[in-house]
């Protein structure tokens, strides 16, 4: 998009786009239970929801407890968290490394000048645009019948087991190494450069089934409690490895090539690949060991 | 039919005793009694918020080298501002966690959006690379509560079962804002 004159274009387009996209959220309506049951109180003078009371230093310890102290907690004594953070953090940090790297590499393997440079980053667009028709086939095709056979012999209050929401990160674990190492090696300029972009396309897919998959999965096996303190353990460190990769990406591009450097990332995708299936297979017994389990 | 919910909605507190926790399942105000078409427009508008957050932090990168001789740096060093970015989005949710417990999930987005925008400006107009650092790495802080809230919102209106599709949706936009840039 951006091959302008300054990059203070760059700043002056998000500026533009947050106007944009801000407008529509004022004419949404409050969602969070509490808020709305304290204005529907006040509005009708009625008993509201019981008041949360806390003093400063309670509050402070409230939410040091579920923001900082729970969520480190989790990452270390939890293997559900441990895992779905490690793999997850992976796919961003892998996003991010192509989001520098991909115009690098497409620069020196096939010469794109600038426009093309924008080119290099078709494959990951369509890869990004299509990746939720998969998800909803499969939360269509598979989890929805499985759910409603379940429910037929099972009362309401017996938790369907969230191991089913892993299904897309399986199909997504074995492709993700498979197509980076496609990407890898069909990036050179012997090859029409349409090929690495469709494998970098299907690599950005598989990452996607595996990054909405665990969460999903994640969430559902801590429920709403704890589920909020889990999705902070791996937004933070998402967020800290998508800071880290851009850092070295370029450089290890540029150390051990377009097909030493992404094969390098495909053996951490291959060896990050079993952790849905073991989650599949012995999900049920962390979760009944956890402390902190409970999928309601 | 606007006006027929309105009338709906007063027949139906008419009859309440309190407001401690819905009043049965049908509560028109339990936003898992929206409708669909509710529903959709509100993902649409959150996920929409979500995906300039995360457009913010990679719609840098092709200008990294522009801003390596500008400030005369090296280009680990010019990649920072995106680096920062995202570490900032890494340490938002915990300032916005507590403020959405309190306040509720739109007074956080309408609050946060418009620091982000600000720090935002004073990166578009930073003169030198530490001005750009110290606004670009607030500007992930105050951009990461619409990331961490869309989600919250999302799940606060769809039961576990149905809530596969608006994340899926959710979950595309930031990789899709990451690469649009």
């Amino acid at each position: 998009m951006v091959q302008s004159k300054s990059w203070r274009w760059t700043q002056w387009t998000i500026l533009f786009f947050t106007i944009t996209f801000y407008i529509p959220v004022i004419f949404t309506r409050e969602t969070y239970k509490r808020t709305i049951l304290q204005r529907r109180a006040k509005a009708l003078r009625l008993e509201g929801p019981p008041m949360l009371q806390f003093t400063f230093g309670g509050a402070i310890k409230h939410f040091l407890t579920s923001l900082i102290i729970r969520p480190a907690h989790m990452l270390v004594t939890e293997p559900i968290v441990t895992f779905v953070c490690l793999y997850n953090a992976f796919q961003f940090g892998l996003m991010y490394s192509f989001v520098v790297a991909s115009p690098w590499i497409f620069q020196h393997v096939y010469d794109f000048d600038l426009t093309g440079q924008s080119l290099s980053f078709l494959g990951l667009i369509v890869g990004t645009a299509v990746a939720p028709i998969p998800l909803v086939l499969i939360d269509t095709f598979l989890y929805q019948p499985k759910l409603n056979s379940f429910r037929v012999d099972h009362s309401e209050d017996i938790p369907f087991p969230p191991e089913y929401r892993l299904i897309p990160s399986m199909f997504g674990s074995i492709t993700l190494p498979t197509c980076l190492l496609l990407f890898a090696w069909t990036a050179r300029s012997t090859i029409h450069w349409i090929c690495p972009i469709v494998f970098q396309a299907l690599t950005i897919l598989s990452s996607l089934l595996v990054y909405a998959s665990a969460n999903l999965f994640m969430i559902d096996a801590y429920g709403p409690l704890y589920g909020a303190s889990a999705s902070g353990a791996a937004m933070l460190s998402r967020y800290t490895l998508s800071a880290v990769f851009p850092l070295f990406s370029i450089q290890m591009y540029e150390a051990l090539g377009v097909g030493w450097a992404t094969s390098l990332l495909a053996f951490i995708a291959l060896a990050m690949a079993p952790i849905p299936w073991f989650f599949w297979r012995f999900g049920e017994r962390l979760r009944a060991r956890s402390r902190y389990e409970m999928s309601s | 039919m606007v006006g027929k919910k309105v009338v709906e909605y007063d027949l139906f507190v008419q009859d309440i005793a309190h407001a401690k926790d819905w009043y049965g399942p049908d509560d028109p105000g339990n936003p898992r009694n929206w409708s669909l078409a509710r529903a959709v427009t509100s993902t649409a508008a959150v996920s929409f918020l979500a995906f300039v957050s995360t457009l913010a932090a990679s719609i840098y990168s092709p200008g990294h080298e522009q801003v390596q001789q500008e400030f005369n740096v090296s280009s680990t060093v010019a990649i920072l501002p995106l680096s920062l970015f995202n570490l900032g989005m890494a340490c938002g949710p915990l300032a916005g966690a507590p403020l959405s417990e309190t306040f509720g999930r739109k007074v956080l987005f309408l609050s946060t959006t418009p620091i982000f925008a600000l720090f935002i400006l004073g990166s578009g107009f930073a003169g030198s690379l530490p001005t750009l650092l110290v606004c670009r790495f607030f500007a992930g802080v105050f951009a990461s509560p619409a990331i961490s809230n869309a989600s919250a919102t999302i799940t606060d209106y769809s039961a576990a079962r149905y809530r596969a599709v608006p994340l899926a949706f959710y979950y595309a936009i930031p990789f899709c804002a990451a690469v649009l840039a």
